[in-house]
C-alpha cells in the first residue's frame, strides 16, 4: 500500500490510481465469497465512461457475499515503475494485486484494446495463457460487443459472456460460489460447469480447423460445449438493474457526466454498424422509470450534466413526453442534459435543441454517406433533404460547431460518392454563410469526420473487404483537396493503419491468438493511443507467423464460408445477413424495424416488434 | 445571501489531486448534499466557491480554505457533518462558520502560506546548504510560460526558512508568499537546493494575511505569526535560519 502511494506521486494524472471516489464501494475483501475485478483494457477516464462497467459494478456489488472492485490500464508510465518495482497491478478500490481475485472480468469494447488485456493480465502476475493458469489463479472472463468474435482472444481468457452481462453474470458468480464451496480446485471442473449456463462460451472446450489456410470449423470436445451458444439478452429492461449511484470521478474523464440508458438496441438496421445487430433487439425504459432515475441519480451523484444515452436516443418512442419531463424535473437546478447520439434528421437535432435550451454550442449530424445511392447501399434512411433541414435547423438554433459524420471505403464506393460527399458539404457550409452573415455569431465551423467502413462479424457487411491501404490513402487525399476549397470547413483523416489493424482483429480466427501475443511482446499497449500507435510492430508480429493482413481484410469471401464467429449466436439468422447483403447491392431499403419487422431471427412477436416498455411480454430467445 | 468559510484537509493520497479536481468534486459533493448553491449569474450560471489558496499536486493541506456562498442560512455543524458523511477522510472538513457576505474573500486577502518539507533520510550538510541559500542575493528558478519559459527571481518571495534536523529525517519548513501579489512554492525553493533526493512529504500548516496594523502576519483566525510558529517550536520572528533539535509537534 506505502509502496502504491509513492508510486501516486511519481506518475502523472495519479487521479488515474486513487480510487476512494464518492460512491465507489469500499469493503474487506477478506469478507468476500466471490472477489471480482471488473477490469478495463483502456485508462480510468475511458472505462469510467463506459455504462456497461457501472451497470455491471452496481450488479455485483448488489448481491450478497460478492465485492466487485475496478482495474483499469494503467499508463506508460506507471507500467512502468511496477515493472521496475516488480509491484503487481492493483485494483482501485483494495488495491488487491489482480492475480488475488477470484475471477477477472474484461470489457471487449474496442478491437485496438487487445494488446492492453495481456499487459493488465502480465503486469497483474497472471499467466497469459489459460492453460497456464493454476488452481490459486484467478479465471479470466471477457464480454462486452467484441465478444460475438472471442477467437482471436480465445487462449487468453478462460470463458466469454456472450450478450448482455448483466444477465449472466449472477449465474456465473453462484456457480462459482458453489464450485468453490464444494472445494474442488480443478480449473476445469469450474469450466465445464460454467460451459452449462447459457450464454458462456468455453474456448478450451472447442477446436478449430484450418483448410488451406482458411478457418473451417469450430469443433466441440466436451458435452458441456453447446453450438452454437446463444447470446443473453436482457428481457424486460425496465425491471433490470441500473446504476443510480454512479461513481463520481475526481479527474475529468472522458463522458463526465451522468448517463440514463434509454433503450438497448437500435431498430435503424444500418448495415455497417455492428452495435446494430448484435444488441437486438430493442428494449426500452418507460419514461416514469427513467425519470425516476433521473432524478435519483443527480441527487445520489451532485452531476451537473445527464445524458440521454441510446444507440439512436432520438429513436425513443417518448422522446417528446421525456425530455419535458426531465425539463420540468430539473428546471432551475443547474442540470444539463443532453442527447448524445444524433442522427441526421431535423427532429432529432430539433429534439436536442430542446435540451439545450437556448445554450447552443455545437450539433452533430450523421449522413454517413454522401449520394442518396451509398445512403440506400447502407439502409441510412435519411435523403439529403432531411440533412440539409437538420443543418438548417442546428444552425437556427444557433449552433457554432457543426460536425458531420461519414464513412470512407463503404462497399461499392466510388469517387463519386465522395464527390456527392464534398458537395453535401459545401451546401451545408453555404447554409452556414448565409447564416453567417447578419447573424450575431457569424458563420458556423464545420468539422468534418470520415473514419473508414470496417466489416464487421454479424452484420450483413460481413462478407466485404476493406479498402486497400493504398486507396484509404488515395481517397483520403481527395477528401483533403476538396474540402480545403470550402470555406468553414475542417477535415482531418483518419489513421489508416489503425483501421487496417482493426479490421484484422474484427475479423480474426484463433491464429490471431499468436499475432496479439506477439505484438505485445513487442511493446504493443494502448493502441487505440495515437501517441504509443505503431503498425511495424504488427506486422512484424503477422510476418512471424506466416500470415497477412489481406487474409482477414480482403479476402473474397463467400456466403458458403465457414466464418470463425459463426458457433457465436446472435439470433439473428445468417440467412437474413445475406437476404441483407443482397437488397444492399440492390439498393433496396429495409425499413426501421419498429415500424415492420424485418425478421431477423431474433423472433419479436408479430404486432408487438420490438418491444417498448409498455409491451413488455413480447420477446423471449428460441 | 449567505456565506460559509469551511476550513479542511487535504491528506495522504489526495494529495495528487489537482486542483481543478477538487473543485470539482466540491461542487459534486456540494450538490450531493443538497446545499443550497447559489450560483452566479448570466449565461454559463456557476456556483460560488472560492478557495483561499490552490495547493500544489503533491502538497498536503492541514488547514485548507474554502468558501461558499448558499442562497438559505444552514446550521454550520450540519454542513460540516453533511458534507462529511459523502467526502472522503482525507478531505474532513475540520470547521465550518458563517462569514460576512460583503467581506472580501480570503483567496483576494491572502499573502503568505506556511509548509514544512520532511526528507528522510535526513540529506547530508542540509544545514550549510539552507544557510547558503538564504545568504544568496539571487534566487532564480525558471518558470513554464505558455511559449517560452522565463527566469524568475524568487528570493523575495522566501520569508523565510527554518530547518530542523534529527537523526531520522530534516523539516525543512518555508514560509513563503504566496498570493496575487506574486509568490512561490516548495518545489521552486527545494530546486535552488543542489541535493538529488525528493521530500518524502510537503505539507502546508496554514495560510495568512495582513493583520490589522499592516506588517504583520496573522491566520485566517487570527493567530499571529509567532503564535503559530511557537506552536511549531519555532522562533520565526528574526528571519533567518535557524537549526534547532527536533520537537515533536
Ligand atoms: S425480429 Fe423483427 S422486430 Fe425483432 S429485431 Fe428482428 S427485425 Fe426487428
Amino acid at each position: 500500500m506505502k509502496d502504491i502511494s509513492r508510486l501516486l506521486a511519481s506518475v502523472s494524472r495519479p487521479a488515474r490510481y486513487l480510487g476512494r471516489e464518492i460512491n465507489s464501494i469500499h469493503r474487506d475483501p477478506k469478507h468476500a465469497e466471490v472477489h471480482l475485478a471488473l477490469a478495463f483494457p483502456d485508462l480510468y477516464e475511458v472505462g469510467m465512461s463506459h455504462l456497461g462497467l457501472r451497470i455491471l459494478y452496481a450488479l455485483a456489488n448488489s448481491l450478497p457475499g460478492i465485492y466487485a472492485e475496478r482495474v483499469f490500464a494503467p499508463a506508460a508510465d506507471l507500467e512502468q515503475l511496477l515493472k521496475e518495482q516488480q509491484i503487481p497491478l492493483f485494483s482501485l478500490e483494495s488495491r488487491t494485486p489482480l492475480n488475488c481475485f477470484d475471477l477477472v472480468g474484461f470489457t471487449l469494447q474496442y478491437e485496438l484494446s487487445y494488446t492492453a488485456i495481456l499487459f493488465m493480465l502480465d503486469r497483474g502476475g497472471i499467466p497469459l495463457h489459460s492453460s497456464n493458469r493454476g488452481n490459486d489463479d484467478p479465471f479470466v472472463l471477457g464480454g462486452g460487443p467484441l465478444a460475438y468474435n472471442p477467437e482471436p482472444l480465445t487462449p487468453f481468457f478462460d470463458f466469454f459472456v456472450i450478450g448482455d452481462g448483466e444477465e449472466v453474470l449472477p449465474e456465473i458468480l453462484q456457480t462459482y460460489r458453489s464450485w468453490k464451496k464444494k472445494g474442488l480446485r480443478m480449473r476445469e471442473s469450474f469450466l465445464r460447469e460454467v460451459a452449462l449456463i447459457p450464454g458462456i462460451y468455453v474456448p478450451s472446450l472447442y477446436r478449430d480447423h484450418y483448410e488451406d489456410g482458411k478457418f473451417a470449423a469450430i469443433e466441440p470436445l466436451a458435452k458441456e460445449a453447446s453450438l452454437p451458444v446463444h447470446k443473453r439478452a436482457v428481457t424486460d429492461l425496465e425491471q433490470s438493474v441500473f446504476p443510480e449511484c454512479f461513481v463520481v470521478p475526481y479527474m475529468e474523464v472522458v463522458h463526465d457526466r451522468a448517463v440514463l440508458e434509454l433503450f438497448r438496441g437500435c431498430s435503424q438496421g444500418c448495415r455497417f454498424c455492428q452495435a446494430g445487430y448484435v444488441y437486438r433487439p430493442v428494449r426500452e425504459r418507460s419514461a416514469e422509470k427513467l425519470r425516476e432515475q433521473a432524478g435519483r441519480i443527480i441527487a445520489n451523484t451532485g452531476f451537473t450534466e445527464l445524458s440521454l444515452a441510446s444507440l439512436s436516443s432520438s429513436d425513443y418512442s417518448a422522446i417528446g413526453e421525456l425530455i419535458t419531463s426531465l425539463k420540468e424535473d430539473f428546471a432551475n437546478k443547474h442540470v444539463s442534459l443532453s442527447l448524445p447520439s444524433l442522427r441526421a434528421d431535423a427532429y432529432a437535432v430539433q429534439q436536442a435543441g430542446r435540451l439545450q435550451q437556448g445554450r447552443a454550442t455545437g450539433v452533430t449530424i450523421a449522413p454517413e454517406a454522401g449520394t442518396q445511392r451509398l445512403r440506400d447501399v447502407i439502409n441510412k434512411k435519411v435523403t439529403e433533404e432531411d440533412v440539409l433541414e437538420a443543418a438548417a435547423v442546428a444552425l437556427q438554433e444557433g449552433h457554432n460547431h457543426v460536425k458531420l459524420y461519414f464513412m470512407l471505403g463503404l462497399p461499392t464506393e466510388t469517387m463519386e460518392d465522395l464527390a456527392g460527399l464534398v458537395e453535401l458539404v459545401g451546401k451545408i457550409s453555404l447554409l452556414g454563410r448565409k447564416r453567417g452573415k447578419g447573424h450575431k455569431k457569424g458563420s458556423p465551423l464545420i468539422n468534418v469526420s470520415v473514419s473508414t467502413f470496417i466489416p464487421k462479424a454479424h452484420t450483413p457487411f460481413q462478407w466485404e473487404s476493406l479498402l486497400e491501404q493504398k486507396e484509404i490513402m488515395h481517397r483520403q487525399d481527395y477528401l483533403l483537396r476538396e474540402l480545403r476549397k470550402l470555406k468553414g470547413v475542417a477535415f482531418a483523416r483518419h489513421n489508416a493503419s489503425m483501421s487496417l489493424l482493426e479490421a484484422i482483429l474484427a475479423r480474426g480466427d484463433r491464429r490471431l491468438a499468436a499475432v496479439i501475443e506477439q505484438a505485445y511482446n513487442l511493446g504493443s499497449r494502448l493502441d487505440a493511443w495515437n501517441e504509443n500507435y505503431s503498425f511495424s510492430r504488427w506486422e512484424e508480429a503477422l510476418a512471424t507467423a506466416g500470415m497477412t493482413a489481406q487474409l482477414y481484410t480482403s479476402r473474397p469471401l463467400y456466403y458458403s464460408d465457414p466464418l470463425p464467429w459463426d458457433h457465436i449466436s446472435t439470433g439473428i439468422t445468417k440467412e437474413f445477413l445475406i437476404k441483407e447483403h443482397r437488397r444492399a447491392l440492390e439498393l433496396s431499403i429495409t425499413p426501421d424495424c419498429r415500424a415492420a419487422c424485418a425478421g431477423c431471427g431474433i423472433g419479436c412477436k408479430v404486432g408487438i416488434t420490438p418491444q417498448s416498455a409498455s409491451q413488455k411480454a413480447g420477446y423471449r430467445f428460441p | 445571501m449567505h456565506r460559509y468559510r469551511i476550513i479542511f484537509v487535504k491528506e495522504g493520497d489526495f494529495a495528487c489531486l489537482s486542483h481543478l479536481d477538487l473543485q470539482r468534486t466540491f461542487i459534486r459533493v456540494l450538490r450531493r448534499a443538497g446545499m443550497p448553491l447559489a450560483y452566479s449569474q448570466g449565461f454559463n450560471p456557476q456556483p460560488r466557491l472560492s478557495f483561499a489558496a490552490p495547493l500544489a499536486v503533491g502538497i498536503t493541506g492541514d488547514r485548507e480554505y474554502l468558501e461558499i456562498d448558499f442562497f438559505r442560512q444552514l446550521d454550520s455543524e450540519k454542513i460540516k457533518a453533511d458534507l462529511n458523511s459523502i467526502l472522503p477522510a482525507e478531505l474532513a472538513v475540520r470547521m465550518a462558520q458563517e462569514i460576512d457576505p460583503k467581506g472580501p474573500v480570503l483567496a483576494s486577502l491572502v499573502k503568505a502560506a506556511f509548509y514544512v518539507a520532511i526528507f528522510s533520510p535526513p540529506v547530508p550538510e542540509l544545514i550549510p546548504l539552507v544557510k547558503n541559500l538564504y545568504g544568496s542575493s539571487v534566487l532564480e528558478v525558471e518558470r513554464k510560460g505558455k511559449k517560452i519559459n522565463k527566469r524568475v527571481d524568487i528570493k523575495a518571495f522566501i520569508y523565510n526558512l527554518y530547518l530542523q534536523n534529527a537523526p531520522e529525517e530534516d523539516k525543512l519548513f518555508m514560509f513563503l508568499a504566496t498570493g496575487n501579489l506574486g509568490g512561490t512554492r516548495p518545489a521552486e525553493v527545494i530546486s535552488l537546493l543542489p541535493i538529488k533526493s525528493e521530500p518524502e512529504k510537503v505539507r502546508r500548516l496554514g495560510i495568512f494575511i495582513s493583520g490589522n496594523n499592516g506588517d504583520e502576519f496573522i491566520t485566517p483566525e487570527g493567530e499571529t505569526l509567532s503564535t503559530f510558529s511557537n506552536g511549531l517550536n519555532l522562533n520565526i520572528q528574526d528571519s533567518a535560519i535557524r537549526t534547532q533539535t527536533p520537537t515533536a509537534y
